[in-house]
This record gives structure tokens, sequence and C-alpha cells, in this order.
């Protein structure tokens, strides 16, 4: 009896395993990995990057996400990105979501030894795993989304000035509010955040000086429901255009724009479709660009250990118009997009 | 600051705070029936958010948002049933399944989601609940803007109080689930099946998980996005043990979470120079102080965790 009942019971356990796994795990978008100590590609005299050969060389290259590519955003993004390597370029990328932070240096080290010729981090909290790892794999180049540092020999970091975005939709936002009264919702204070929040305050308060902003943070990616409830109390106390730097939280809240009948500026994905009327337009990050010119960097053997800050002038913010926006805001919204490429604006952030 | 509080203030603040009580009340109410039956649920989390989803799949192939909170209920019943097979059957430690519930559930939902639905830069949207105003009741000043302008599974919510409190004060029912929680060998000695009682409020509070995460994503939205629930089925577990076991004390706890959370998110937006973290924590210090005793002692079913061997 207590035999048969051990025996359900780890049969249960692993079903369950498995199938939670199959959520979340990985999804090989490749062949199975060759064998550990024989990595196939790039290695002819130690080079830290691939050398160019024929076009039609595997390169083995991974994806680490830091949570699930359906979440409307920044994951979102990414895994667009992978798709377009794909159809662009002929390489198949792999990809992991929701890698924890606890098991990031198990991951870098996991593909590091496995012989990947590029592992992609999507975000700046991989970097100092990136750092402790990396050394050791001189052979994997490790590529750290968001990053402005990058560190000898194989290092590189990418950073978006995510502030740039905030700025331009702070004066779509200011030339559609008659209250003068605004939210900009935030996740975490982090530096990125926080400061794309101040450039939409300092961009609408360009605008009209009289502009209030109301800044909030949630403290969470996907709480939607909260990211509805603050948009709600905001437009309560008087707010009539809300924006939201949060991933899905986003989504939320758009939705309370929708109900309490003001408008949302689209942030990171384009988010126009998501309330047609609600949204003014969006504000668009060209992720997926990031990907293609860091593999074809890698094609041309032309990685470098080093980080790189992005914004309007790189191409790497866009704009989705909606029919409703004049013409007056589009002259404005060019105009600030000339001068942030021109670098004749500061970055706002007020700091902690 | 001055402005802050006025009547309008108070309306709004004590709406908003019935909205995000009822998934910790829907939730808390269903792991009490598991608790006072010797059951505890850690598993909350993890059957809300099955509950979200399957509301949404539910609303998506009918049209029908009644039939979505059907089949939330169900599945939640569905992934309760799983829980209930390895904690009263099989009888392995309650809290390790529990983890292993909302690890599942994690990967359940986001799995089949993309089978359904693909990857999407848009959410899907269905049709889901709008709010009703009750006649008459609505119409009173204050109190029926605040309580009677919201959506049928508030009022639901809110109704299963009071039954849930007859059920375990007025009927014998009531009395089997309380003996088996309190001392299941007794019970077993004057015939209450006690590993039945057990596996049915097991199901009672995976229904009500359910119930509470398609509040969450046809109550309050009319999508699913993965992980929707961020915590709230903890939240739901603590309350449980800061409503010290009984319905109205769960109620009043919900309510109170609600409330703190819809009066942190205002006060930083009035400006207030409290670092805001402070104010996100604040319910979860409550949550700290309700599990540690400070309110005073909680006296939880004695048969709690431990599965029944005869």
């Amino acid at each position: 009896m207590f035999k048969k009942r051990s025996i359900i019971a780890l049969l249960i356990i692993s079903v369950l395993l498995i199938a939670s796994l199959s959520g979340c795990g990985t999804q090989p978008k490749d062949e199975a990995p060759a064998a550990p100590a024989a990595p196939a590609a790039s290695d002819d005299g130690g080079e830290t990057t691939s050398t160019p050969e024929d076009s039609g060389k595997d390169y083995k290259i991974v994806l680490l996400l830091p949570g699930p590519i359906n979440d409307q955003g920044w994951n979102a993004t990414a895994y667009e990105g992978l798709q377009m390597v794909e159809k662009d370029l002929g390489i198949k990328m792999e990809y992991i979501e929701s890698v924890q932070q606890a098991d990031f240096e198990a991951v870098f080290t996991d593909y590091g030894s496995r012989g990947y010729d590029l592992v992609f981090a999507h975000g700046t909290q991989f970097y100092d795993a990136a750092v402790n790892v990396g050394p050791q794999f001189p052979d994997t180049f490790y590529m750290v989304i968001n990053s402005e540092e990058g560190q000898e020999p194989n290092v590189g970091g990418i950073g978006v000035r995510e502030w740039e975005g905030g700025y331009i939709a702070g004066i779509i936002a200011a030339m559609n509010t008659d209250t003068k009264k605004m939210g900009a919702i935030g996740s975490f204070p982090f530096p990125v955040i926080a400061g794309t929040l101040d450039a939409f305050e300092a961009a609408a308060q360009r605008i009209d000086p009289e502009i209030q902003v109301t800044k909030t943070y949630v403290n969470s990616w996907e709480d939607i429901q909260k990211g509805k409830e603050t948009a709600l109390a905001m437009a309560e106390a008087g707010s009539d255009v809300i924006f939201c730097s949060a991933n899905e939280v986003g989504l939320g809240s758009i939705e309370a724009s929708k109900t309490k009948g003001v408008k949302a500026v689209g942030y990171i994905s384009p988010q126009n479709e998501v309330a047609p009327g609600t949204v003014l337009s969006s504000v668009t990050y060209n992720t997926p660009g990031l990907f293609k010119g860091t593999v074809q960097q890698l094609i041309d053997g032309e990685l470098k250990p080093e980080g790189v800050s992005l914004g309007w002038a790189d191409g790497v913010l866009d704009m989705q118009w909606t029919d409703d926006i004049g013409q007056d805001v589009k002259d404005a919204v060019y105009e600030a997009i000339e001068e942030l490429k021109a670098g004749k604006i500061e970055n706002p952030y007020k700091g902690e | 600051m001055k402005d802050i509080f006025n009547i309008t203030f108070l309306i709004a603040l004590l709406s908003a705070s019935i909205r995000l009580s009822v998934p910790i009340l829907f939730a808390a109410l269903g792991g009490m029936y598991s608790e006072k039956s010797g059951v505890v649920n850690i598993g909350l989390e993890g059957m809300m958010l099955v509950g979200a989803f399957a509301g949404v799949v539910g609303s998506y192939f009918t049209g029908s948002y009644w039939i979505g909170t059907i089949v939330a209920v169900l599945s939640g019943m569905l992934i309760a049933a799983l829980f209930a097979l390895i904690t009263v059957k099989i009888k392995i430690n309650q809290i390790v399944s529990g983890v292993a519930i909302n690890l599942l559930a994690v990967g359940i939902t986001s799995f089949f989601y993309r089978a359904l639905f693909g990857i999407t830069t848009v959410p899907i949207t269905v049709n889901a609940f709008s709010p009703v105003s009750i006649p008459i009741l609505s119409d009173i000043p204050i109190i029926g803007e605040i309580l009677f302008k919201q959506t049928a599974l508030v009022y639901i919510a809110f109704i299963l109080v009071p039954i849930s409190h007859y059920i375990f004060y007025k009927t014998s029912l009531g009395l089997n689930i309380r003996t088996v929680g309190e001392h299941p060998m007794a019970a077993d000695t004057v015939g209450i099946p006690v590993e039945k009682v057990r596996t049915a409020c097991v199901l009672i509070s995976g229904a009500l998980a359910g119930l509470g995460g398609s509040f969450l994503s046809l109550g309050q939205f009319n999508m699913f996005v993965d992980n929707m629930v961020s915590g709230r089925g903890f939240i739901a577990v603590a309350a449980v043990i800061f409503g010290k076991w009984s319905p109205t004390g769960v109620l009043m706890a919900s309510l109170i979470f609600g409330v703190a959370d819809a009066l942190q998110i205002r006060i930083q937006m009035s400006g207030v120079s409290i670092p805001y973290q402070f104010l996100l924590m604040f319910p979860y210090i409550l949550t700290v102080v309700a599990v540690t005793g400070i309110v005073g002692r909680t006296t939880s079913p004695k048969a709690l965790g431990t599965p029944y061997e005869k």
C-alpha cells in the first residue's frame, strides 16, 4: 500500500515538474546543441569574436529574457528582434524566458561552456553576472541590452537612452492636456525609469510651465490592477493624460484612461490598437533593430567589448502616430527629435 | 494635501478599496474553507491565476463572460482537485505541494495562452463584466456610490461572507468541517469521513480562488496577461490568518488590505514626503503583523497542516 502510494506521488511530482518546465523553460529554436567541448563555430586563433567566413555558417546565439515573451512590452520587443534576425539574416536564435536573478551566472556559464558565439541578456540587471562570467569563456560574447558599460575582453553593452522616449511622450501629452495636470507611472525608481519620468515632466513643462506632473511607482512590471487603480486615482485627481513606463502595468493604465475618458500615451511597443481613441500615439522602441545590428556585427567580426548608448540619433526610437494627432503636435515632436539628435537637450534626470 | 479629505476623495478611495479587496476576499474565503478543515492552502495564488486565465478563455470561445466565470470556477476546482489528491490522499507536505501548484499555474497558463492565441503584441480582449447599479440602493448618497455601482462579482463576493458564516456556524456541515480541522481522529470516530470533507473544502477553495482570478481578468479587465495575479493569493493566505479563520474576520482583513493599497497610491500621488517604498510596504507590514500574532493570539485549527493517518 505504502509503495503504491509513493509511486503515485513520484509520478504526479514529475508530471508537475515537466508541465511547469515546458511552460516557462527553454524553447530550443535550434537543433540539439552539440557536445559541450566541441564548439563548431569561430575558433581560429583565439579571436574574441567569430570571424567572417561564409554567410551560411552556423552561429549559436541565445537570448536570455527576464520575463515572458508575451508581456506586450520589453520582452515582446526582444522576441520580435529574434524573429527579425531569423527572417533577415537567416540565423536562428534560441531563447529562454523568465530567467531569475539568482540564475544569471549559472545560465551564462552554461552557454559559455557550450561554446555559444553570442549570448544576449535583455536587461541591465544582467551586467554584473556577465562581467563575472565573461573572462572564463573568451570565445563567447556577452551582450547586455540596456547596459551602457562593457568590459574587455568580451562583454558589451547597448544602452537605450529611454529618457529620450519619455521626453517625446511628454511633448505629445502636454499638447493634449486641458487640465494642465498629467500622470506618469513608473515601475521601480531605477535611474533609467526615474529619468524617463523626469524627462516626461521636463518636456511637458517646456511646452507649458504651468503643467503639473504627478509621478508614482507601482513596484511591479506586471501588476495590471495596480496600474489601473493608480491611473484611475490620477484621473480622479484631475490628470487628463497618463503615461506609463512599466511593461504590462501600462495596459492597466490605458484601461483606466479608457474608463475615465482621458488620454494615454503608448510606450515601448506600438499600443495604439490597445484602445483606439484613448491612446494618442505611441513612442516605440526599435529593439528588434538592436538585435539585428548586433548579430550583423558578429557576422562581420566587429563586436566590441564596450558600452554604447543609443537614442533617436541611432534610429532606436520611433513613433506610431494615430490619425487624431494634429500637424502642430507632429511638428513639435519632430523639432524635439531633431534637438535630441543634435544633442542639444540634456538628460533631465534629477537623481535620487 | 489640503483638498485630500473631501467627500469625493473619500468616495473614490473607498470604491477603489473595494475593487482592490475583492480578489483577496474571494481567495481568502476559499483559503478559509480549506484551512478550517485542516489543509494549509499556499496554492491560492496559482489557483487564482488559473481562474483568471480560464475565465478569459471561456469568454473568448463562448462570448459570454458568465460562462467564462463558470469555466474559471471549474478550472480552479480542477487544479484544487490535483492539490487535494496530493495533500489529502497521498499526504505529501501541504506547503511544498502548494508551492508546486503555484509554479505549475504560472507554467500552464503561459503555455496554453500561447498555444491558443499565439504571441501577440496587442492583448486578446474578450467580453467582460461592466458595473451594474443596483436600483434604489445605488441612490443612497455616498454608500450607494461606493458599494452599489460595482460589477456583479463584487456583490457575489460580499454575499459569500454571510453565507459562509451560516455554513460554518449554523449547519452540521460546518460543524463537521470544524471538527475535522480541530480533531480529525474524533471526527473519524463519530463517523465523519475526514478525507472527503477535506477534499470538498479544498475544492471549494479552488472554486473561490478561481472566482477571484476571474474578477481580475473579467471584472477589472477584459484580458489575461502573464502572472497578472501578482501576489494577491499570498496576501489572501495572510488575510485568512489575520481574519482569525472567521468569515467576518476575513472580510475585515481583506478590506484593510484593500484600503491600505488604495491609500498608498493616493498618498504617493499627493507628494507627501514619506519615502514611497514605505507606503508600498504598508500592506505587507500588516501581513507580517498578522502572521506574528501581534494583534492578539490567533487561533488556528488544531490539526492545520497535518495529514490525517488512521
